[in-house]
């Protein structure tokens, strides 16, 4: 069985968009997670590694993604940020490698980007 | 170097000029050049002297080139100058003379001179009637070459020439000659020596009756005379007996005479002159002192040749100090035996230090040889026959003869002389008054030489008895007969015996006699005292003979005190004269003094003119009143607050009216007058339309004391409104200021210091610090923005632009505040200035950055609705086959989302929205479906969950259309309800009687493929909610239970 994707993003219905897109891909997801905590919580009961990727909103209900980023980009897991305010050059400076999908996205978009995660990790 | 010294005479008795030539003289000798120019007075004369006998050279300004012309005439009256030159002429005059001194080889010169030395002594004689022969040669031509320097004459030959033709030449050669220095008490030690060893021993041993007899042959200017005239004071003083002495004091030069007559002298001379008796016997004037009266009664100074004039006799002094050095020594030797016939026997004689009785020492056995004091020696004196007057016959004639060089005729007259005074026997040749021309051979047997010159040049006094009264009577026989006459059997008597005698008179061809005598008979010697009266015992004639020679010597008597007479009246006129000059110098001075006054007078003129106009002229309101407060002089600007007429001059103050409202203008004036200080006040005219700045003022007199005073009124009325303009303009400004919270600063760039106003510096937050140096201002602005404003201060600094600048400064409260400055260099201004405003633009700011975050934020809010959109049709479009339908549906979702989001505020300010306006707008497009209730408290949710909820009422909605209460045709109604529980909220949705009953939830789920129902639960896991659903009889109930966190807070 391949590698879940972790999904965070706080908008369901943007969740549920990506989630498909995913599942279409043929993969699976863990989420979504609406929020840090949730995330923190989730990614604390995997080991390292146990993603495939993770595609995270920037900006949640209760903070930030950045916690979680930065132990998944600790993790070597790769990243996929899908923001609507996204800081593109920031992002891609704290986090070296990682993908940046500016919200809204258009779903071919989002599946190029997963197909090259795919494609890099073999 | 100069040293300058203050005046101590009083004005007249000034003459710094002279004081300034003999020092020069004395300073540079030969080297001095004195220039006299316009002036009055003699000033100069005296130095000019000075400078000529230390060898300088003199120049006179042309006298009628002069302005005043006492000094140049006075200077070209010495005779002494050297040059008479207009003032333009007389520096290269000068240079001319100093450069010819230079060039000359002196050497050549002197041969050249000395060649004709003897032709110049000739042609001076006969000019001046002085001989200079018998002057030592050296001095001479010394003497004569400078004239030659002076008129630039090379040659000896060329200066015989002119001085044959010039007689001014002659006189000024003649004068050069006669320079010599003198001084007094020249050579102290040795008049001390003459005062023990002659002049005290004179006054003891004077006869009661008689003056002691002194005689100074070439006196000078007379320093030696009043020396020994101040000792023999002293001595007589000493002794206490009356000074007894008289004083012959002589010189053949005129002008020196003068000067000694006057008996001033610079007085630098006083030195010389011992203490005691400069005190006793010297009356100082400042710069000059003269001799006392005293003194000066005892000389008589006159003009007097001791070579060419008979000498005075019975003297018992001569002091002939440093004359016989101008002498040769022939003449030397001719002029001591002289003296010797002067000075009575036992009588001094007194020479210079470097002078000697030479082979006389017989005449003069030396007292003192170092001092040349000298004693006559006793016995008759050697009667000069070979007067030095007869040199005026003798040498032309032995030039003569020495010019033709006939040798033999001088040894003829040689062996003549010989023949006549060996061989022949004695004889003379007399004139026709019986004075003797000549003689020849041993007279001594036949005449008794007297003592007195005049005397002896008579033949017939002179004659001894018994010749006496032959004499006469064969002068006239032979001069009366012209033939010649012999008178035989005289007998000549002597003191020691008689000798008979023959007599032969011949007249000559020249009217002259000679007389031979011839001894007739042995001498018979009178070897018995008897003698006596047989020498007694004679005739009428000689009884007559007798009282012819007392009369005679009466006689003589008489023309010497005449002679006497004469010289004191010359003195005295000499005296008038000076005085006349003394008086034509005050006039001089009193000429000048007329025209400083004139001057003065043109001054005070103009300074009057000046005055007047300005009175007449200027705006200001002046007043002038005297002590009395009478009014003394007005302006004609002061007419127009005091209706003053100029009858009114003279008037008192008080009696004239005045424009002023007060009247203590007058106070004022009053204590001013009295010496209070000046005063200062504010008035105003009567009808209160001007100001006046009224200024009273002491007026004070030339002489400083207080006479009045000046009352000054100025009008100040526009200046006054200036001010209050100017006042007024500066509240508003500053209002305005403080008004906009502007801060005020000023820089100064040089010393980086600043002057702060308040509120500037309560912009920095340094209240109190109205001066912090620009570093520390520098340290509260905010490091990113600090070096932006240094620049800009820099330009500002430079002048290149004004200073604009925006910056932050950090409080000392922590707090960030946005500060905009302006500033401007002061042109012009020294040291360079700054000044500027400064405003807080903190509001500003913070309003752009909440338009800024407000703008993210909306943009967030589209980006994440397109999404969400996105989203929504991404998972719709999984559960509907029908693409119309689909379409329908999410347009209708899509309208639903927007009628929810126009209730958002478009600032964004507002994040929460109330419950009802959400719910109402919601089922707005079906109000007239069915009767519709909406009821509830206020409730806000929060602006995040509108989209969720708004979807979730939207789905809500649609399905009631379709399948409930609100489908078209149904009679059925909705009550939409909620109610606070908890912190949360609880709204329920309850249909009635909708289509076909109350159609079941499953029913409609089915029908919406699951979408509808996917969407719901969706928004409800978005919002956190719960929704319960039931139906029963017609009713479909959905609860849907809303946490705290969807509620809009506070």
């Amino acid at each position: 069985m391949a590698k879940p994707v972790l999904l965070v993003e706080d908008e369901l219905f943007v969740a549920l968009d990506v989630q498909m897109t995913v599942e279409d891909a043929g993969l699976s997801v863990d989420g979504p997670y609406s929020s840090l905590a949730e995330a923190l919580d989730a990614m604390e009961r995997q080991p390292p590694g146990f993603y495939l990727c993770a595609i995270l909103d920037v900006r949640l209900r209760d903070g930030e993604v950045f916690p979680a980023a930065d132990r998944l980009a600790k993790a070597g897991v790769p990243i996929i940020f899908h923001s609507g305010h996204a800081d593109r050059q920031g992002l891609e400076d704290r986090y070296p490698g990682a993908l940046v999908c500016a919200k809204p996205c258009a779903p071919r978009m989002l599946r190029a980007r997963l197909d090259d995660v795919i494609q890099a990790t073999g | 170097m100069l040293e300058l010294t203050d005046f101590a005479q009083p004005r007249g008795l000034r003459r710094p000029i002279d004081d300034f030539f003999q020092s020069l003289a004395v300073d540079r000798q030969a080297d001095a050049a004195c220039v006299i120019l316009s002036g009055t007075g003699a000033d100069g004369t005296t130095g000019l002297r000075a400078v000529k006998e230390n060898g300088g050279v003199c120049v006179v300004q042309q006298p009628d080139t002069a302005r005043y012309d006492g000094m140049p005439l006075s200077a070209v009256g010495t005779g002494l100058v050297d040059y008479v030159r207009p003032p333009g002429e007389i520096i290269a005059c000068l240079s001319s003379f100093f450069a010819r001194r230079a060039g000359d080889p002196l050497e050549s010169e002197a041969t050249v001179v000395a060649d004709h030395v003897d032709d110049l002594c000739r042609v001076l004689r006969q000019a001046v009637g002085h001989d200079f022969s018998g002057y030592k040669r050296s001095t001479l031509i010394r003497r004569v070459e400078r004239r030659m320097h002076v008129l630039g004459i090379d040659s000896g030959r060329g200066y015989l020439a002119r001085i044959r033709s010039d007689a001014d030449e002659c006189e000024a050669l003649f004068r050069d000659l006669l320079i010599n220095v003198t001084r007094f008490f020249r050579d102290a030690a040795l008049f001390e020596l003459l005062r023990a060893e002659a002049i005290a021993p004179l006054l003891a041993g004077r006869d009661p009756g008689e003056d002691v007899r002194v005689w100074i042959p070439g006196c000078s200017s007379g320093e030696e005379a009043y020396t020994i005239a101040m000792l023999f004071a002293e001595a007589a003083r000493e002794a206490g007996e009356p000074a007894a002495v008289q004083i012959f004091a002589t010189d053949i030069d005129e002008q020196m005479l003068a000067i000694a007559r006057e008996g001033t002298y610079p007085v630098a001379a006083l030195a010389d002159i011992p203490a005691a008796l400069r005190e006793r016997y010297t009356v100082p004037h400042g710069e000059r002192f003269t001799m006392t009266t005293a003194i000066r009664d005892l000389i008589r100074f006159s003009n007097h040749s001791l070579v060419k004039d008979p000498p005075f006799s019975r003297v018992d002094l001569v002091s002939c100090r440093n004359l016989l050095i101008y002498f040769d020594d022939r003449l030397q030797q001719t002029v001591l035996p002289l003296l010797h016939y002067a000075i009575r026997p036992g009588g001094f004689l007194f020479l210079g230090p470097s002078e000697s009785v030479g082979r006389f020492e017989h005449l003069f056995p030396a007292i003192d040889r170092h001092a040349r004091l000298f004693t006559r020696s006793p016995g008759a004196p050697a009667y000069p026959i070979d007067l030095p007057g007869g040199l005026r016959q003798a040498a032309p004639r032995r030039d003569r003869a020495g010019r033709d060089g006939a040798g033999t005729l001088a040894e003829d007259q040689a062996a003549m002389r010989r023949l006549v005074d060996r061989y022949a026997p004695p004889s003379m040749v007399l004139d026709q008054d019986g004075a003797i021309l000549a003689a020849h051979g041993r007279l001594s047997r036949y005449f008794d030489f007297p003592v007195s010159r005049t005397g002896g040049s008579s033949a017939i006094t002179l004659a001894r008895p018994g010749l006496r009264d032959v004499i006469g009577p064969l002068l006239r026989q032979a001069r009366d007969g012209r033939r010649q006459v012999v008178a035989r059997d005289v007998e000549v008597a002597n003191e020691f015996g008689i000798q008979p005698v023959e007599v032969v008179c011949d007249p000559l061809g020249d009217g002259t006699l000679l007389f031979v005598f011839r001894d007739a008979g042995p001498f018979r010697p009178a070897d018995d005292p008897d003698a006596v009266d047989l020498a007694e015992g004679d005739d009428h004639l000689e009884a007559l003979e007798d009282e012819l020679r007392l009369t005679r010597h009466r006689l003589r008597s008489a023309v010497e005190e005449l002679e006497t007479a004469n010289e004191e009246l010359k003195s005295s006129n000499e005296e008038m004269m000076s005085m006349n000059e003394e008086l034509q110098s005050t006039n001089e001075e009193l000429s000048t003094v007329n025209d400083e006054l004139k001057t003065k007078v043109d001054q005070l003129t103009v300074a009057n003119a000046d005055l007047r106009n300005f009175f007449e002229s200027t705006d200001l309101a002046v007043v002038v009143v005297d002590a009395d407060l009478r009014i003394r002089n007005y302006t004609a600007a002061a007419t127009t607050i005091f209706p003053l007429q100029p009858v009114d001059r003279g008037r008192p103050l008080t009696d004239v009216a005045s424009g002023l409202d007060d009247a203590d203008y007058v106070a004022d004036a009053r204590a001013v007058a009295a010496g209070a200080p000046a005063t200062q006040r504010r008035v105003t005219s009567r009808d209160g339309a001007r100001t006046f700045a009224l200024r009273t003022l002491p007026y004070r007199l030339q002489n400083g004391r207080i006479d009045g005073a000046t009352l000054v009124l100025t009008d100040i009325t526009d200046a006054l409104a200036l001010e209050r303009q100017l006042a007024d303009e500066r509240e508003r400004l500053g209002l305005a200021i403080r008004a906009g919270g502007i801060g005020v600063w000023e820089y100064c760039p040089d010393t980086g210091e600043t002057v702060l106003d308040g509120a500037e510096q309560a912009l920095f937050g340094v209240e109190g610090v109205p001066g912090m140096a620009i570093d520390g201002l520098m340290a509260r602005i905010d490091p990113e923005d600090r070096p932006r404003v240094e620049d800009a201060l820099r330009i500002a600094e430079r002048g290149e632009a004004d200073f604009e600048a925006s910056f932050r400064v950090l409080t000392p409260t922590g707090d960030t505040r946005w500060i905009k400055g302006f500033g401007r260099t002061i042109a012009g201004a020294s040291p360079r200035r700054m000044v500027g405003v400064s405003i807080d633009v903190t509001p500003e700011y913070a309003v752009a950055e909440t338009r800024e975050l407000m703008l993210r934020e909306m943009n967030h809010r589209v980006k994440n609705l397109f999404a969400i959109i996105g989203g929504m049709v991404s998972t719709a479009a999984r559960s509907h086959d029908d693409v119309r339908t689909f379409a329908d549906d999410m347009r209708e979702r899509i309208a639903a989302l927007g009628r929810a989001h126009a209730l958002a505020s478009p600032t964004g300010e507002q994040q929460a929205i109330a419950l009802a306006d959400l719910v109402a707008a919601t089922i707005a497009p079906y109000r007239d479906h069915a009767g519709i209730v909406v009821a509830g408290p206020d409730v806000r949710i929060d602006r995040s969950c509108l989209s969720s909820l708004a979807l979730m009422l939207h789905e809500w909605a649609t399905n009631s259309v379709k399948y409930g209460a609100l489908a078209e045709g149904s009679e059925g109604r909705l009550d939409v309800t909620w109610r606070r529980d908890g912190d949360g909220v609880v709204l329920d949705w309850v249909e009635r009687g909708g289509v076909g009953g109350a159609a079941s939830d499953d029913d409609r789920a089915g029908d919406v493929r699951g979408f509808g129902t996917l969407l719901v639960d969706t928004s409800a896991r978005q919002l956190g909610a719960t929704v319960t659903r039931a139906a029963d009889e017609g009713r479909f109930t959905l609860a849907l239970r809303l946490p705290g966190s969807v509620l809009a807070h506070g």
